[in-house]
This record gives structure tokens, C-alpha cells and sequence, in this order.
């Protein structure tokens, strides 16, 4: 489960400031342990963040086309989309060849 | 002695009588060494697109620069042969001119390559200290092209091994191989004057390095389509 690393760095006992990257596949692995859709509360916690970031992350892969925002029974939920997808995977490869390299994103 | 050549070996004011075919096996290793540049130039500007790292758009330069110089040591060991060989008068440029034209660019684009991959792996917030590394390195690259390639090289080694303990796997490894194989291939070329067999070695040693990497990015590559 190295892969699953991407979330939060830890190195002697402090906590690395995730960059951008990081949140965005935070919040895509959220969707995707959940079937490919989340509520935001859901998210929120998934991920990590406060509301107001969680907020303009959304928005940010809304406009990126990773994710879409759906109505289900009344409540606001969102789904990854393939483009989605396909973010997450490169994002593997990008921590891959990262790690291979030593360099810090 | 028709298939002999006399040659300036690559960055040494040596001159070293190199069998003709020598430079066939030559001029493979250095088009290996530029085609696997070029793929992990390309495979980090890639990832720079997605990421916005800064660090793969140096890491991409870096290996461009590294695949433009490798591109003109193919050029100048494949007009070498073919010099020796059969043209020798038809070719009309003289050997000697073209050969000193193709290795000054390869030492200028080289050095110039590991010289952004040494700031590259310069480790952030260490203060001044490590600054002082750039004092030896500009000694080296008064004397010799290998010497300052070595001492440029160590240091990426040493940080590749650095990392390849933090890490112990194989992806870090193939790139802490292909750095050492690197620098092991400008060792071989300083001992060239003992003996010419390190003439082959080192070509051998070069391109195993590159192979290493392209390993590396084939195994990163084959990620999600398992």
C-alpha cells in the first residue's frame, strides 16, 4: 500500500504542507473509495481540509473536468469523472518517478 | 594500420590509436545513452504539465541537454567510421576538425547538464555549507572534462543513494545504478591510457546505465495498465 502514501508525509514527527497535487488526489481518492461519488461532508473529512478550501478545491476540479456535481435525492453530491480517473493515475506515476528520482514535489 | 584511427579521446588532451569498428560499438552506446535521455526528458515534461513541479521541468532540461550531447558524440563516432572506413578524402571536412567541434559541444552540453542536474539534487534549506561544494567543482573544471563530470556525478550519486535508503526500492535503485554507471564511465575513460579494453568498458558501462533508467521509466510507465 506504498501508493497510499501520497496523502500525508511524515518525517520526523512533523507534517509536510501538501501541495496542490496532493489535495487534489486526496479529494479524487475519497470519491473513488466511494464507489466514484461523495457527499461533501464526506469529502471534508476524507480529505482532510476546512470548508472553505474543500470549497474552492471542488471548484477547481470541477473546472479541470475531474469531477461533476450531481443532485441525488435533493442533496448535492460529486462524481469523478474518466478524466478523472485518468488524473489519479497519473498522479501515481508522477510520486513513482518522484520517489525514483528523490525529488520533492 | 587502415583500420586504425588516431583520436583525441572525449574531453582528455589524450591521443589513443582506436580500432575503426570500435566506434560502430561507440556510436551505439551513445545513441542508446541520447534515445533514453530524450524518452525521460519528454516523460518528465509530461508529468511537469500535470504536477507544475519545477523539479521535472529541470529534471526534463537536464535530460534533453544530456540527449542533445549524446546525439552529437552518435554523429561524430558514425563519421568517424565511416571516415576511417571508406571516404577519408570524398567527406571533405577534415576528421580532426569535425571530431574537436562534435566533442566541445558534448563537453559544454554535458557538463552543462549535470551542472543543472547537480542543482537539482542541491539540497533546500541546508544554509551555506553546501555552497561550499561549488569551490571544488570549479578547481575540476579547470583540469580536466571527466574530473568535473566525476565530481558533479558523486554528488547526484550520493544523493541517489541517499534516497534508495530512505526508500530500498527498485525504481530508486535503477536511477542510483544509472547515476553510478555514469560516473563509473568517465572513471573508465581517464584509465583509457592503461589500456584500451577500458575504451569498450566504459562505452558498455554507459549505456547499461542508460538501460537502467529506461527500465525505471518503463516500470513507472506500466503503472495502471497492470
Amino acid at each position: 500500500m506504498a501508493e497510499d502514501n501520497f496523502t500525508v508525509k511524515y518525517e520526523k514527527g512533523k507534517v509536510e504542507r501538501r501541495t496542490k497535487l496532493t489535495i487534489f488526489v486526496d479529494i479524487l481518492r475519497v470519491l473513488q473509495r466511494n464507489n466514484g461519488t461523495a457527499k461533501p461532508t464526506h469529502i471534508l473529512y476524507g480529505a482532510n481540509l476546512s470548508h472553505k478550501r474543500m470549497k474552492q478545491y471542488l471548484q477547481e476540479l470541477q473546472s479541470n473536468g475531474f469531477i461533476e456535481q450531481k443532485n441525488e435525492r435533493g442533496k448535492t453530491v460529486y462524481r469523478i469523472t474518466d478524466k478523472g480517473q485518468k488524473f489519479l493515475m497519473e498522479a501515481k506515476k508522477i510520486k513513482q518517478f518522484s520517489e525514483a528520482f528523490g525529488i520533492e514535489l | 594500420m587502415a583500420d586504425i584511427g588516431l583520436i583525441t579521446i572525449a574531453g582528455s588532451p589524450l591521443e589513443v590509436l582506436i580500432p575503426v569498428w570500435f566506434y560502430i560499438f561507440s556510436g551505439l552506446a551513445y545513441f542508446a545513452s541520447a534515445a533514453v535521455s530524450l524518452a525521460v526528458s519528454y516523460y518528465s515534461f509530461r508529468l511537469y504539465r500535470t504536477s507544475k513541479s519545477k523539479k521535472f521541468a529541470m529534471l526534463s532540461v537536464v535530460f534533453a541537454v544530456l540527449g542533445v550531447a549524446y546525439l552529437a558524440l552518435t554523429l561524430s563516432s558514425v563519421y568517424t567510421y565511416y571516415y576511417q572506413s571508406y571516404f577519408r578524402e570524398e567527406l571533405g571536412i577534415s576528421l580532426n576538425v569535425f571530431n574537436r567541434q562534435a566533442f566541445n559541444f558534448y563537453y559544454v552540453t554535458s557538463l552543462l547538464s549535470y551542472v543543472l542536474l547537480f542543482v537539482t539534487y542541491f539540497p533546500k534549506n541546508t544554509g551555506k555549507r553546501f555552497h561550499l561544494l561549488y569551490v571544488p567543482l570549479w578547481f575540476s573544471s579547470l583540469t580536466d572534462f571527466h574530473i568535473a563530470s566525476l565530481f558533479l556525478l558523486a554528488f547526484v550519486v550520493a544523493r541517489a543513494a541517499h534516497n534508495f535508503y530512505k526508500f530500498k526500492s527498485t525504481n530508486t535503485f535503477l536511477v542510483l545504478a544509472a547515476f553510478a554507471l555514469m560516473a563509473v564511465f568517465h572513471v573508465a575513460i581517464l584509465l583509457l591510457p592503461f589500456d584500451l579494453t577500458y575504451y569498450l568498458l566504459s562505452h558498455a558501462l554507459l549505456a547499461a546505465g542508460f538501460v537502467s533508467l529506461l527500465i525505471m521509466l518503463i516500470r513507472v510507465n506500466r503503472i495502471g495498465r497492470r
